[in-house]
């Protein structure tokens, strides 16, 4: 495709309001004729102005007709739109399932806000997608300009469903199972279903919190009845006072922010040692980070089995734009959003198991992009990972190099030796078939499409760090 | 608080199927009427309950109003 061609966002279709489309870098949307008194009504109250403000939209502009030309958009849309819209591009695009709960839940309570804030200027969402919420660094907002429209007066929370289901729901699931939410949101982008959490919570859940009754029990109870049930018309459709909607999105805010997961580690706890670079390998590694992050400025670090984020909060410290922190430690993840936050750091931890990555999703398997689509950087940093993919994950070790270096055209991966620790007890168990695992392989894969910068050997441990650059 | 929930138990098991002719989506319509109602007791049960502490506890004042000033500050900040 050439790159002056505009590309449609898969994930945009189902909305006939609009649509969201690439061109020459930049993220752009349309407004349809059916969606534009909506737009120039939420435009016009102040609301997005008010959002913007906070920082809880991206911003926006309206591109001049006199310049919609170059899109061509009679090539790929079948409407005419009344508006098209440049986006601030949101940097790396993530989803539910790859969040922690701390992140769905700020997401959560970043969308009731919102919510709040657009019915003072008597604006309503007409959705609650939370594939609608990306996270700039730690921080939530909502990238979906065509879901506010006028309030009108009477109406009930339409979004309410999608509400429990995108972010309710896995967030009790969590909170009273112990069970991470992200498979069960992974293999349902409808989020979870009244009915199956009905099941999966325990008792004291269902009949000992009088929000789970009325929210779970006594949802799943209407729900149950409901197939065997016609006559829909006979339903009164009476709504309710502008005063109840924000009393219900008041009382959902506080009962979220009531809720915890039992999986969270103790953050202050282990923050002290994380903290501590008193090893020299450590402090070996922090200087060659050091060194790469204010040559290359880099925009975006994805930091692969980057733990809690420390090294990426040292890359982001000494000059890089932000860093997208890939583990399956949950916990690890936890800590580095709250560090995140509590330091206003441009960290954004995502929930991935490196040998099992996020599939592309939904309608034609369109509609959510793979890990490996959105993964796409200007630098990549694997430290103290090579050996977890190769040695436990049994992926050949000239596979694992290549995919990191796919990852972005410069980085820093560290080598394990078989004489490691931490080798040495992955080993202990099991027959070493890993003829491969060396470091000349890795740097003849390296030579394959790229080339070795500079190589460090870290005495105490014998493992190898290594810059690399692409051809 | 929590004996209301044994309440409502009693009331669905001993309500006639009032809904009985509901789809899910419509179900949630109507349902959501009965839990604004409640939600808009709690409101006011907490904002009550909010007042009579900053009016006997200038500490809890105090508190609260950094709490609200530092939220103000961090969207300033961010």
């Amino acid at each position: 495709m050439r790159n002056d061609e505009l590309q449609v966002n898969g994930g945009s279709f189902r909305d006939p309001s609009g649509s969201v489309f690439q061109h020459e870098g930049g993220v752009y949307r349309t407004v349809n004729p059916i969606a534009a008194a909506a737009y120039e009504f939420s435009r016009d109250s102040g609301c997005l102005d008010k959002l913007l403000k906070k920082k809880w939209i991206p911003s926006w502009s309206e591109v001049d007709t006199a310049d919609w030309g170059k899109f061509q958009l009679h090539k790929h849309f079948e409407i005419t739109p009344t508006y098209v819209l440049k986006h601030e591009k949101v940097p790396f695009i993530s989803y539910p399932y790859e969040w922690t709960f701390q992140q769905l839940k700020d997401a959560a309570l970043r969308h009731l806000e919102i919510q709040l804030e657009a019915l003072k200027h008597q604006v309503a969402l007409s959705d609650s997608s939370s594939y609608n919420m990306q996270f700039v660094g730690p921080r939530p907002i909502h990238i979906d300009l065509l879901s506010f429209r006028p309030y009108v007066e009477g109406e009930i929370w339409v979004g309410y469903d999608q509400f429990c289901r995108h972010f309710l729901y896995p967030l009790l699931f969590e909170a009273y199972t112990g069970v991470q939410f992200n498979s069960l949101l992974a293999s349902n982008l409808e989020g979870i279903q009244v009915l199956d959490l009905y099941k999966l919570l325990p008792f004291k859940a269902k009949y000992l919190s009088l929000h789970c009754y009325l929210h779970v029990v006594l949802r799943a109870k209407v729900e149950r009845k409901a197939h065997r049930l016609d006559e829909l018309d006979q339903i009164s459709k009476k709504g309710i006072s502008q005063k109840r909607l924000a009393a219900l999105l008041q009382d959902m805010q506080h009962w979220i922010t009531g809720l915890k997961t039992p999986l969270e580690g103790t953050y202050w706890s282990d923050y002290a040692d994380v903290n501590s670079y008193s090893d020299e390998g450590t402090l070996a590694k922090l200087e060659l980070i050091r060194a790469f992050v204010e040559k290359h400025k880099p925009e975006t670090v994805i930091d692969l089995g980057g733990n809690s984020g420390q090294f990426s909060k040292e890359a982001v410290s000494f000059g890089a734009g932000r860093s997208i922190v890939v583990d399956a430690d949950i916990s690890a993840l936890q800590r580095c959003h709250n560090m995140a936050k509590a330091e206003k750091l441009n960290l954004t931890p995502l929930f991935m198991s490196l040998t099992d990555t996020s599939a592309d999703r939904g309608w034609d398997q369109n509609e959510r992009a793979g890990f490996n689509v959105r993964a796409k950087s200007d630098a990549v940093f694997a430290l103290a990972l090579v050996h977890h993919l190769s040695i436990t994950g049994n992926v050949p070790f000239p596979s694992v190099i290549r995919w990191i270096m796919g990852r972005a055209p410069r980085g820093i991966i560290e080598f394990v030796p078989k004489t490691d620790v931490m080798v040495k007890r992955m080993l202990a168990t099991r027959e070493d078939i890993f003829d491969n695992y060396s470091l000349d392989v890795m740097k003849r894969v390296i030579e394959e499409s790229g080339f070795v910068v500079s190589e460090l050997l870290l005495k105490e441990s014998g493992r190898v760090l290594i810059e690399y650059e692409g051809k | 608080m929590k004996l209301l929930a044994p309440v409502l138990i009693l009331l669905s098991i001993f309500s006639p199927p009032a809904f009985a002719y509901l789809d899910p989506v419509t179900g949630s319509f109507l349902l959501q009427g009965i839990i604004a109602g409640f939600a808009a007791s709690m409101v006011f049960f907490r904002s009550l309950r909010e007042k009579i502490l900053s009016f006997f506890s200038p500490s809890y004042r105090a508190k609260k109003e950094a709490a609200e000033r530092e939220a103000e500050e961090s969207i300033d900040e961010e």
